[in-house]
């Protein structure tokens, strides 16, 4: 498995370095656009730890984060102000799929990673009842570490988490 | 946060390894036989350690087996389960949830019927209700641990069996 689908992408690892999350993590997204420049479509590495493979140039790092490190990120409980009792919300993730192809003989999914915040708490009566309430709209990736990115990022911008 | 918080024990990494899964990882443990101990290395990492202890190394250092990663896990692990049952509630898929037990982290792990428990609806009457998970609960503080868990039992073909 490449390492690319362990860590989260370049752009969410610079959403993240943006909204202030600490830059210490097992690897890094190396970006020298002074030295892969722009013959290069593929202009970033990333490399175990802050090494420089390359001296002499300037490097940005920004924090390659693993699945691991994400979870550990993210709380396991989120609480809103309103909506008492259903204001309570379980971190829940999930490997899913959708149809690609939905004839029935040539039936083909794509494996899709889900990271959302689930309501612990159910409506017995009413139009909301035993429906399953969600912090926010589920987010999303093919890679999993992408998918908790995605989540973390919008608890930061929602001044969810601190 | 260190390489041996990233993979899963060294007891489950050799079950895995028992059962024929293929050695192929980012990380592997490695048997310090002169201080009794197992290490978590890169390969990189380890060619780099041998290089620097090349001088004093008096001993053979053996690779024992793969230290999986999460994503590696994922991805092994099936995307859906489908049980010849209970159409259309036969289909199973991976669900993990982050939570806490006197302030101690917990993961939660099971495949769950992935079509809402308010569509069952003799779920809650019924003495013999339809089945929501594929196994008991797979509970553990290292969600790498509880994903080889599973990953174990689906193996063992338990996780069809039940």
């Amino acid at each position: 498995m490449n390492i690319e689908l362990q860590v989260c992408s370049l752009e969410l690892s610079k959403r993240l370095k943006e909204l202030g999350v600490k830059q210490d993590s097992l690897f890094y997204w190396d970006c020298n656009e002074e030295y892969y420049g722009h013959s290069s479509t593929n202009n970033n590495i990333i490399t175990y730890g802050k090494n420089v493979y390359i001296p002499n140039h300037n490097h940005i790092f920004y924090s390659a984060f693993t699945v691991a490190e994400l979870l550990d990120m993210l709380t396991p409980i989120v609480t809103i102000e309103n909506d008492t009792p259903f204001n309570s919300f379980r971190l829940r993730f999930e490997k899913s799929f959708h149809v690609t192809n939905p004839d029935p003989e040539n039936l083909e999914i794509k494996t899709i990673y889900i990271a959302n915040y689930r309501c612990d708490s159910t409506a017995v009566a009413g139009e909301d009842a035993w429906l399953e309430r969600t912090l926010t709209s589920n987010k999303v990736d093919e890679n999993p570490a992408n998918a908790l990115a995605k989540m973390l990022i919008y608890l930061l911008e929602s001044g969810l988490i601190k | 946060m260190n390489n041996e918080s990233l993979v899963c024990s060294i007891q489950l990494s050799q079950r895995l390894k028992e059962l024929n899964v293929e050695q192929e990882s980012l990380y592997y443990y490695y048997w310090f036989k002169r201080i009794n101990q197992y290490f978590v290395y890169t390969k990189h990492e380890f060619y780099n350690y041998e290089l620097d202890n090349y001088d004093n190394k008096k001993e053979e250092i053996p690779c024992d087996c793969s230290a999986f990663t999460i994503p590696e896990l994922l991805f092994m692990l099936p995307t859906i389960i489908t049980i010849k049952e209970n159409e259309p509630f036969d289909l199973f898929t991976l669900h993990i949830e982050k939570t806490f037990l006197q302030n101690e982290t917990l993961y939660i792990v099971n495949y769950r019927c992935n079509l809402p428990e308010d569509l069952k609806e003799d779920t809650i009457f019924n003495d013999n209700p339809l089945k929501s998970e594929l196994i008991d609960d797979v509970i553990d503080e290292s969600l790498t641990n509880a994903l080889a868990q599973i990953l174990i039992s689906h193996l063992e073909g338990i996780l069809i069996n039940n």
